[in-house]
């Protein structure tokens, strides 16, 4: 009996949790409790999709903390302890999100020199969130090591901030440095915070449930149906596919910060209208921020950042990209995806160093237009590469995309999917300064609770309910 | 944080309480005026050896609707007996004409077409002088016809049986192969030979279920939006199952093909059940209708050999005078080369009133042949 962010049933949980946690606070003048209803009923919410992978949270959450407080005491070999603790970390996360993946390329390359090899598979089930709280206790030993953070004594607030229910299954990435100062002081309730955090949910629901989820059933029909339809079709589905994973994925952003406003917790951004970019950097400041930032911070610039010769930054940058790829899972599809993300940000690095064109003003609005279709165009193309369940269907997707132009298409198929995507991004170019699509406090108590219920009904009446999970649940 | 901002959770909580209120009272208008939510009819049963249908002292009329836009179904109308049908059935003493009674699942209880659009009510005025009366529930199978036809015998000693097959109806009937419903009849296999399975349970029908079917909103939710509400019982009608057999040239005549054969492991179980229903009413017509795959002429594919439950009756049916066997499809075929009408309803599967009304033509044409009442 699982909990998806998109049923009832989450509504019932987060009732109950935000009863007890502001009961609590009540009872204790300290946050002590509050940090553990706060830490109970997320290894509830865990335990309900698998009690084992409870274990296994708490398990890194153990390496983290100790590893800390041993950094914070001993002054010799403090890079031992991180390694055991990377080793013992990205061992698990190998085992259970890896381990299949380089096994069968492993079972792939024997088989072509005629050798079989059954025996390297393991068949284990990948928990959910792993990629998620693995990250978090890195950074946060990482940041330990660096002397950037003291570490924690409360082992009930580290593994709060690990666990924290609305972002355990697919984020943000909110670091343990950015949480833990907020778990060390009593929360009281904050009513326009609360009231915000009820209006972003609503609006990540929107996001996921009407656009993305409907949105989802065509690019699943066109995936499933390459080889009968026209390269304008193809092309169709993978523009909606970048809508589709963007309002998937940000709506489901947008429910866990939503969420944990209502507990008067501030969970790190995600999206930043990643669609108005004008160029494949910009789109990464705006775009899984907190994955983005994270890598930046704990790969990219340890390994030399920008400041070192051009093939240098390149191969950092390629290298932190594939990275990223393989982050999302264990797939070539991912690896390519990457790869190209990484071929994109050093082409564009080629094409900065040569010093911008200086051109006549007016043209600047028009060249920023073209830059953002640029730059959508590139990132739409990786995104065939990420949807793809291989890369043969990627490869066949583009092929039959570009030999086929015209042919036995389905267009208006499309229409309704594509008016909503335009909807929406032309809302969203409106409302770009807001912190997210439903930030209307301001706005007359009547038009606000219009708005309300006309989302409502239109979850009601067009959303996908309780059924589909996050793709990004799967990370 | 200025003092202003902070509030007590209590309040807040029923602030958002206020809320969903009025969004349940928003959404329970919309759904009773705009966009009407199905409604559909009280289940029930007195005991467990009596037939599950409608409960005639409850609602006895309403639009049932279908899918998230609440497209248009049928008006249904509960009759003195329980079923859906436009007309009272009044008992053997009472009726003055022959009666042709069919026999269904979901196609013959006709929620996707009006009372008026059934087969039943087309019969009539195709065969002046006959009464027909509809005995047909969701997801029922051939066992259960088996019994209903009992429970029809009793009361209104039909002239003609017509029985509805459709996909899975002899496999659904063996208790082997699961229990669809408790409320329904079934058979089990002992040794080589079977019995009759009464159901395991009365349907009770809880106040709260009552309640929940006075709101459009759960009304909705339930059956236009599928969704499983706690403490009740899915919705979903069941899917027929499509595993007809790989497609191969065609079968004109109607003949038993040769390629798949599947529905010989189902015979015994559709000769037993077959062999009841003769026994049951000796002398008595009995025409099976096999309904699937009324979609193949429309997509433009050549007909597959018929489903295995259906070759299994047809078979069944073989050596018994008392029986015969329509295979719908041709009658469907048929039509669409001349007319290039579509036979579905609403929800894309049952038939709209077309669809029945050309059943309704070819059983008429059928009996009228054959002189089965006479």
């Amino acid at each position: 009996m699982y909990v998806l962010f998109t049923s009832y049933k989450y509504a019932v949980f987060v009732l109950i949790a935000f009863s007890l946690y502001y009961l609590a606070g009540r009872l204790s003048r300290g946050r002590q409790l509050q940090n553990l209803v706060l830490l109970s009923l997320s290894y509830v919410f865990y335990a309900l999709w698998d009690w084992r992978w409870c274990l296994l949270l708490a398990g890194v959450t153990a390496s983290g903390f100790v590893g800390a407080l041993l950094l914070g005491r001993i002054r010799a070999r403090r890079g031992l302890i991180v390694i055991a603790v990377l080793v013992l970390d990205l061992g698990a996360l190998g085992a259970f999100k890896y381990f299949g993946f380089f096994a069968d390329s492993f079972s792939a390359l024997l088989e072509s020199v005629g050798l079989h090899a059954d025996w390297v598979t393991l068949n284990l089930v990948l928990p959910v969130g792993i990629s998620y709280y693995v990250f978090q206790n890195l950074s946060y030993v990482i940041d330990v090591y660096r002397r950037e953070l003291q570490p924690t004594r409360g082992v009930v607030e580290y593994a709060t901030a690990l666990s924290f229910f609305p972002q355990l299954l697919a984020g943000p990435i909110t670091r343990p440095r950015d949480l833990l100062p907020q778990l060390s002081k009593r929360r009281a309730f904050d009513d326009a915070r609360a009231r915000d955090g009820l209006r972003q949910v609503l609006w990540g629901l929107t996001k996921k449930m009407l656009i993305a989820d409907n949105i989802g059933v065509q690019v699943d029909y066109v995936w499933g149906n390459i080889s009968r339809l026209d390269g304008v079709s193809l092309v169709t589905a993978a523009v909606l596919y970048s809508i589709q994973i963007y309002c998937d994925f940000s709506g489901y952003a947008d429910i866990a910060i939503g969420t944990a406003k209502l507990f008067n917790l501030r969970l790190s951004k995600n999206f930043e209208y990643p669609y108005f970019s004008v160029s494949v950097r910009m789109f990464w400041r705006r775009w899984h921020i907190t994955l983005a930032s994270w890598m930046r911070d704990y790969v990219y610039i340890p390994l030399g950042g920008s400041r070192v010769g051009a093939w240098r930054h390149a191969s950092n940058v390629l290298v932190t990209f594939l990275l990223v790829g393989l982050w999302h899972g264990a797939d070539w599809t991912f690896v390519v995806w990457g790869a190209l993300h990484g071929s994109y940000l050093v082409a564009e690095s080629r094409l900065r160093s040569r010093g911008s064109p200086t051109g006549d003003e007016r043209w600047r609005p028009a060249a920023g237009v073209l830059a953002g279709l640029v730059t959508f165009a590139l990132v739409t193309f990786a995104w065939v590469f990420f949807r793809a369940p291989s890369l043969s269907a990627a490869t066949a997707y583009i092929v039959q995309a570009a030999t086929t132009p015209f042919g036995a298409g389905d267009f208006a198929r499309f229409v309704p999917t594509l008016l909503l995507s335009a909807a929406l991004l032309g809302y969203e170019w409106l409302t770009r300064g807001w912190e997210h699509g439903l930030a209307i406090a301001a706005v007359p108590l009547p038009a606000r609770w219009a708005a309300y219920l006309g989302l409502c009904m239109a979850l009601l009446l067009f959303g996908f309910l309780g059924t589909n999970q996050g793709i990004y649940v799967q990370f | 944080m200025s003092s202003s901002r902070l509030g007590r959770p209590s309040r807040f909580v029923v602030r958002a309480a206020i809320f969903f209120l009025v969004f349940g009272v928003v959404a329970e208008v919309w759904l009773r005026t705009v966009m009407p939510a199905c409604e559909t009819p009280v289940p029930y049963q007195q005991q467990p050896s009596t037939i599950y249908r409608f409960d005639p002292h409850g609602p006895t009329s309403g639009l049932y609707s279908v899918g998230r836009l609440c497209l248009r179904g049928g008006e249904w109308h509960v009759n003195n007996a329980g079923w859906n049908s436009g007309v009272d059935y009044a008992s053997v003493a009472e009726r003055k004409r022959p009666l042709i009674a069919l026999f269904g699942d979901s196609y013959i209880e006709g929620f996707l077409t009006d009372t008026d659009q059934h087969i039943d009510a087309y019969l009539p005025r195709m065969l002046p002088s006959t009464d027909s009366y509809a005995f047909g529930l969701s997801g029922w199978y051939l066992e259960q016809y088996v019994a209903v036809s009992r429970y029809a015998q009793e009361r209104y000693q039909p002239d003609v049986l017509v029985i509805f097959v459709d996909n899975a109806d002899v496999s659904d009937s063996r208790r082997e192969n699961g229990v669809p419903s408790p409320f329904r009849w079934q058979i089990g296999a002992e040794g080589q030979s079977f019995e009759e399975l009464p159901p395991t349970a009365a349907y009770m029908g809880s106040r709260k279920a009552l309640l929940a079917k006075k709101s459009a909103l759960l009304n909705y939710l339930r059956f236009n939006a599928k969704l499983t509400l706690p403490g009740m019982r899915s919705a979903a009608i069941p899917q027929p199952a499509t595993g007809a057999g790989a497609p191969d040239e065609g079968d004109p005549a109607g003949a038993v093909a040769p390629a798949d054969d599947t529905w010989r492991d189902l015979l015994p179980a559709a000769d037993f059940m077959v062999g009841r229903l003769c026994a049951q009413h000796p002398g008595t017509p009995i025409v099976f209708v096999a309904l699937s795959d009324r979609y193949l002429p429309v997509q433009d594919i050549a007909l597959t050999p018929l489903f295995p439950d259906g070759r299994a009756v047809e078979a069944a049916c073989k050596g018994r005078s008392q029986c015969s066997f329509i295979d719908l499809r041709y009658a469907f075929s048929r039509d669409w080369e001349s007319h290039r009408v579509r036979f579905e309803s609403a929800d894309g599967r049952h038939w709209n009133a077309y669809g029945n009304r050309l059943v309704a033509r070819t059983l008429a044409d059928f009996i009228n042949y054959h002189d089965l009442l006479r």
